[in-house]
């Protein structure tokens, strides 16, 4: 071959890997230059891949809502549309699928979200690019209170009302010794915090006697009970879930750990994570969740029947929390008269909307919206784990305070 | 003359097996000494006590006055040893001039330029150096395509790169026809008389040694069994007694 | 803490230890004979535990609960045992002599592959098995109830162990499995046996994960991050006890586990950190591991190659310069969101760069490199976020930092060669990881930090693609000149003859730490660059998977290639951009696209455009 010959091809070699990958991303700009038309363009971005078991039901739930107000003529006149994506379940992932969400696909709002640091990330940039956002799932309280910001909602009850819920009940029952077992990331953390703040108001001689911070995903349970028996609590808070929580109950029933003791417990009654202790369900916990099946009120029936129709499944907590997400987007969109960013933001402070289990409010101060939980106890009932004595506490009851909110959240 | 390397006492065993036993020598300056011995006598073992590849477990090696029974390879190369493998080991992504000029810029002291443009310098040194071992139409040629006769000739530009005064081979032929071993050994032993080299080998081609060494030591199962003129050595009935033993003197083996 | 307690602790850590034991033993073994480090034993284990919730049940219904229970377990070991087979005749098989670098990758692409599947075949929801019939209660120990199961556990480790003693003493199997761990060259002369010898062991290796996994049931739910979680502490426990070292790994599974059971106690939050802290001071102490063969040192390094870099001509220069002017008229003609993935692009054309100096240049597996960029992604955010520092002083601030830690963990790295410097590469990123996910007061945990972004002046777009395309660029070019340098050339020659190059007088380990602190340094810069272009930064910038995506850049590009690696990066990265929004399965791609790469062109694509348009070496 000669020299002449290999070196234009070389020089072809290199402009044309250049060229690709100038062309690759020029060709993805140009299929942004399709401007928004009629419709509503909401962006939707979750973990689906990483945490499936939450977010695949939450998905049918915005679906079900999308069709459901698209069936009836959408918002005043424009039909809804989502475009979803997978956050990877990773903070800078999901900053740069938001970016493109809003830049590329020029949606009206971006919602949703699982993980507490991948909604801190990309509530961070919606308030740096004027976004507005709506936070589903995260839990942290950070992400309405010392990291809030003027385009950040959140719809979940956080981790200090959800503590506060349980705390409540703990106060009738005057247990003084405690121990926390949670999990050791931001979200155990918060609620272990929250806890000792809450129970200390609560029952001022309270005092904490044991506590054990696992690593995520890698409890090792039978050290830890033991670990946990052996300061001899009157009272066990729990924070952890999923497999944590399966680890821990069965090591726990077996060790005897939770005789004769008062034990609260975060989430546990959620579908999602108590489906899969079947019969094995710790009875007489106190806890947060959502008795799906007993759940009264027309609202949340005809939602849950709905719901079974289209997807013939019950639905979980992430279906209604998905559900409820569009119907307050509806919402916001109809106060605003229009997709106006700020507009929207100013409608949303203080906006009440309806949903399956009620009229809710997004609370101005704080961009806290006041859905509550279910609190009850867990049963076993035909092989299943199923709340009883429950009872739904509204959101509103256990906010923070104005003036904590006026302290913490950056003005 | 002068003692240039002085080795006294070394021992050297791998588990059960002893390499090297108690060896003691002395290599006067300028003089050509061969060390020869059958497969798994212990010669490589010696050469890599020497280079400080390996440390010895009694003894002591003297070079140049010097104490250098613990000198690692680097120290043993900076004061004044240079040496090839029995199994050669160049540079392989590297051109035949370049691997000359790295020994040149290490010998400078610029292995830690980050700068300057390595391929330029000492080029012209280092063309000399392998223009002398009779490869220098292959300057630009990457070693790693190179024939095994020619990697040795490489190894050998870059060992005397650094100007030794004492030059270790261990087998510097092997791999080559016998034509070609001869007329690389003139090469070097011309050069080394030239220069004032010492220089210590090892081969199993016992014309090579005999034509090139002015000493002979014969090692056998770690021990020196004899040592003295090639005529001296040739003669010796121990000497003959082992080479019998192993397929007679005349052994080549790559 | 009163001695029943202790008592009934160090039981607890004696059951955890035999659960680890059982689970790394495999791995040991499958080194051992194949020197491969097999990432997919995660799996293996994973799926073990699936295929026992799905078959225990069903068995325990149909026969009886023991027979059942018991022989679900089996059943679901066999089966792990024979897709061990089939891996390693469809993978490893072809793979056995390449550099390691490309084993643990071409694993690792399995690891992908599994995760997604499993997600296919068993649902996303963990899934809880049966417990164990006739151990389902307690007994009662100094007064303290201690789980019957927990007991069977205990004694199960040293029955294993056992088990493996008399099938390596007594069978012809077990021989040669020993001869070929003391020895490779043994296994190489075997010939035809060797196959067999290789696909036995996987049989063995991965029915033994797989049983760990089964035994698992009655204590954790399967789910789709068992894999993970195992891998790592399966490596640690490896790697203490002496890759191939089946006793080792006994004795290193038994320090693990009393160390967390015990150390929950003292340090509840820092468990993360214990196993990789000790990893770390053991491999500093004794790089071989407590009952390890001390690495035999390899002659040249696997990545020596016979490509000379040859200065680029006149025509190669000007083709680079239009290329960059082409590049840099991208924000004329290209929306802001296309700016921000060139931004990234250029920021992971740096980090691959940096890597290839270890990988291409210096033949140093770096299995932990993550960490450089994270600690310079934290170090800048650190600085912008906690106290408020100009951005240039923070983005100056990132390759210092992470130049100083490289530099710190290399002085111990730098003489350690091949598997083991890559493991604890590895044990390095865990422990840096660990400290930025533990330490929440100063890094916000996995909030991470939030809120870094340029100051005014480099808030647009435009700017913020400028200044990276000059610091990012001219990073990449100042790494290209090294190469060219007699600095680079000294690092080759150490990568191509580590013997040879001590005989003229060069320090190959000193070049090698060297190497470690610039290309630490370049890396931290990227991670710097990485923060202000995203605002945020949490500790999955240090995460395995992170050093795995850099890996896979830099392989992709070509690591005998000067500049591939910046083609690699861009190649995954603008991939990875168009394939995750339209694809749930971008594991499963990703996988598949390792294993193809390491199969099908191990040059990377720079080096097979080479081999396309420049002429070959001819041979004489
Ligand atoms: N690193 C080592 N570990 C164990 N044994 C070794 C090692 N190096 C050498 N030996 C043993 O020491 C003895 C001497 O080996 P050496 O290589 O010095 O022999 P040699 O005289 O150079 O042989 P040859 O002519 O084959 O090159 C042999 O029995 C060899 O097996
Ligand atoms: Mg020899």
């Amino acid at each position: 071959m000669s020299k002449f010959l290999s070196r234009r091809r070389a020089i072809l070699g290199i402009f044309s890997m250049s060229a690709a990958v100038c062309a690759v991303l020029a060709g993805g700009s140009m299929i942004s230059s399709v401007s928004a038309a009629d419709p509503i363009k909401i962006g939707e971005l979750n973990s689906y891949g990483r945490f499936a078991a939450f977010t695949q039901p939450y998905r049918n739930g915005w679906q079900l809502a999308v069709d459901e107000i698209n069936a009836a003529g959408g918002v005043n006149g424009r039909m809804l549309e989502v475009i979803s994506r997978d956050d990877g379940a990773k903070p800078g992932d999901a900053v740069r699928v938001a970016e493109e969400l809003v830049s590329r696909e020029k949606v009206d709002v971006l919602f949703g979200t699982f993980l507490s640091n991948v909604g801190l990330a990309v509530s961070d940039y919606a308030a740096q690019n004027k976004a507005l956002f709506l936070a589903a799932e995260p839990l942290s309280d950070a992400i309405t209170m010392a990291k809030g910001n003027r385009y950040t909602f959140r719809m979940r009850p956080n981790t200090y009302m959800q503590t506060k819920m349980l705390v409540e009940q703990a106060k009738t029952l005057g247990v003084k010794r405690w121990a926390i077992v949670a999990p050791n990331y931001a979200y155990g953390q918060s609620a272990a915090e929250n806890f000792k703040r809450l129970i200390k108001e609560a029952i001022p001689d309270a005092e904490i006697v044991a506590e054990q911070y696992p690593a995520l995903g890698k409890i090792d349970a039978g050290a830890t009970v033991s670990a946990l028996a052996q300061a001899k609590p009157d009272g066990v808070f729990n924070v952890l879930f999923g497999g944590d929580l399966a680890k821990f109950v069965r090591e726990g029933n077996v060790r005897g750990l939770f005789e004769k003791r008062t034990v609260l417990s975060l989430l546990t009654g959620e579908p999602e994570w108590l489906s899969l202790l079947k019969d094995e369900a710790p009875k007489g916990w106190i806890v947060t969740g959502y008795p799906v099946n007993q759940v009264e009120g027309d609202g949340h029936k005809m939602f849950a029947d709905a719901y079974k129709a289209k997807f013939n499944d019950t639905p979980r907590l992430g279906s209604l929390l998905g559900y409820v997400m569009i119907q307050s987007i509806k919402a916001a969109v109809e106060k605003a008269g229009g997709t106006d960013t700020e507009k929207m933001v100013d409608a949303l402070k203080g906006l009440e909307f309806d949903t399956p289990i009620g009229m809710m409010t997004m609370r101005g101060d704080d961009h806290q919206a006041t859905m509550g939980a279910w609190i009850g106890k867990i049963d076993v009932k035909d092989g299943k784990g199923v709340m009883t004595d429950w009872a739904y506490a509204d959101g509103k009851d256990y906010m923070f305070s104005a003036e904590e909110v006026m302290k913490t959240r950056p003005q | 003359m002068s003692v240039q390397l002085s080795v006294q006492g070394l021992c050297k065993r791998f588990g059960g097996v002893v390499a090297s036993d108690d060896v003691s020598f002395d290599l006067k300056s300028e003089e050509h000494l061969a060390v020869i011995g059958p497969n798994g006598a212990g010669k490589s073992t010696l050469f890599k006590m020497i280079g400080g590849q390996l440390r010895p477990d009694a003894g002591q090696i003297r070079f140049d006055g010097h104490d250098i029974t613990k000198a690692g390879p680097r120290a043993v190369w900076r004061s004044g040893l240079g040496q090839t493998f029995q199994i050669t080991a160049t540079f392989s992504s590297f051109t035949v001039r370049e691997n000359v000029q790295i020994a040149l810029m290490s010998l400078n002291r610029q292995t830690r330029n980050l700068w300057a443009a390595a391929h330029e310098l000492h080029r012209d040194e280092a063309q000399a150096l392998i223009d002398a071992v009779g490869i220098g139409d292959f300057a630009e040629r990457s070693c790693g395509v190179l024939a095994y006769g020619d990697l040795k000739r490489v190894e050998l530009a870059i060992a005397l790169a650094s100007r030794p005064r004492l030059l270790m081979m261990d087998e510097p032929t092997a791999g080559m026809a016998p034509a070609e071993r001869r007329a690389l050994m003139d090469l070097v032993t011309k050069m080394a008389r030239r220069e004032g080299m010492g220089i210590l080998f090892t081969e199993h081609d016992m014309d090579i040694v005999f034509g090139h060494a002015d000493r002979v030591l014969v090692l056998d199962q770690g021990c020196i069994v004899a040592q003295g003129s090639p005529d001296a050595v040739r003669a010796d009935a121990k000497v003959q007694e082992i080479y019998l033993g192993t397929g007679g003197m005349a052994d080549e083996r790559v | 803490m009163d001695f029943a307690f202790f008592i009934l602790q160090f039981l607890n850590g004696l059951a955890s230890a035999s659960s680890l034991f059982i689970a790394a033993c495999g791995l040991s073994i499958i080194f051992g004979v194949t020197r491969i480090v097999n990432f997919a034993h995660g799996s293996f284990y994973m799926l073990g535990a699936y295929f026992a919730v799905t078959l225990a049940p069903r068995l325990m219904e149909s026969i009886n609960p023991f027979l059942g229970f018991w022989g679900g377990i089996l059943a679901a070991a066999m089966i792990v045992g024979l897709l061990g087979v089939l891996m390693e005749m469809l993978l490893l098989r072809r793979i056995y002599h390449v550099p390691e670098l490309f084993q643990l990758l071409a694993t690792f692409g399995v690891v992908l592959i599994v995760q997604d599947l499993v997600v296919l075949i068993w649902g996303p929801e963990d899934i809880l098995g049966p417990r164990a019939p006739g151990l389902k209660g307690a007994v009662n120990i100094l007064d303290q109830r201690f789980p019957e199961y927990e007991l069977f556990l205990v004694a199960a480790g040293p029955l294993i162990l056992g088990a493996i003693w008399l099938l390596f003493r007594k069978t012809r199997f077990g021989v040669l499995v020993r001869a070929a761990t003391e020895d490779r060259e043994m296994t190489d002369a075997l010939g035809i046996n060797q196959k067999l010898l290789f696909t036995g062991v996987l049989f063995l290796g991965a029915s033994l994960a797989g049983l760990a996994g089964a035994l698992q049931i009655p204590k954790e739910p399967a789910n789709g991050f068992m894999d993970i979680n195992m891998i790592a502490e399966a490596f640690v426990v490896t790697v203490i006890g002496g890759m191939g070292s089946v006793p080792g790994a006994f004795l290193a599974a038994l320090l693990i586990g009393e160390l967390q059971a015990f150390g929950i106690l003292l340090f509840a939050k820092s468990t993360l950190v214990l196993a990789f802290l000790a990893m770390a001071v053991v491999l500093i102490l004794r790089p071989q591991g407590l009952l390890g063969k001390p690495a035999v040192n390899t002659e040249h390094s696997e990545f020596a190659s016979s490509i000379p870099l040859r200065p680029w001509p006149r025509w190669l220069v000007l083709a680079w310069l239009g290329a960059i002017v082409v590049f840099a008229c991208l924000p004329f003609v290209v929306d802001s969101f296309t700016l921000k993935l060139a931004i990234e692009v250029m920021v992971f054309a740096l980090f691959a760069m940096s890597l290839n100096l270890l990988i291409g240049l210096g033949g140093v597996i770096s299995f932990g490199h993550a960490a450089w960029f994270g600690v310079g992604a934290y170090a800048a955010g650190l600085l912008a976020v906690h106290s408020h520092s100009p951005m240039l002083l923070a983005l100056a601030a990132a390759p210092l930092a992470a130049g100083v830690a490289a530099a710190l963990v290399g002085a111990f790295i730098a003489r350690l060669s091949g598997v083991y410097l890559a493991m604890l590469t590895l044990a390095a990123a865990q422990l840096i990881y660990a400290i930025a996910f533990q330490w929440t007061g100063l890094t916000g945990g996995d909030d991470g930090l939030v809120g870094a972004w340029p100051d005014a002046w480099a808030k647009s777009r435009v700017v913020y693609f400028y200044l990276t395309l000059a610091l990012a660029g001219g990073a990449v070019f100042a790494l290209r000149h090294i190469a060219y340098a007699p600095f680079g050339y000294v690092l080759r020659a150490g990568r191509d003859g580590p013997a040879r190059a001590e005989a003229i007088g060069i320090n190959v380990a000193a070049a090698r730490w060297v190497a470690f602190t610039i290309a630490g340094m370049a890396a931290g810069l990227a991670g710097g660059l990485y923060t202000f272009s995203k605002g945020s930064i949490d500790p999955t910038v240090l995460s395995i998977p992170t050093s795995v995506d850099v890996l896979a850049m830099t392989l992709l590009g070509g690591v005998h290639t000067v500049l591939g690696p910046v083609f690699g990066a861009a190649a995954l990265h603008l991939l990875q951009d168009f394939a995750m929004p339209i694809t749930d399965h971008w594991r499963l791609i990703l996988g598949g696209g390792i294993i193809a790469m390491v199969l099908a062109f191990p040059e990377g694509l720079v080096g097979k455009l080479r081999s396309w348009f420049m002429p070959a070496e001819e041979t004489p």
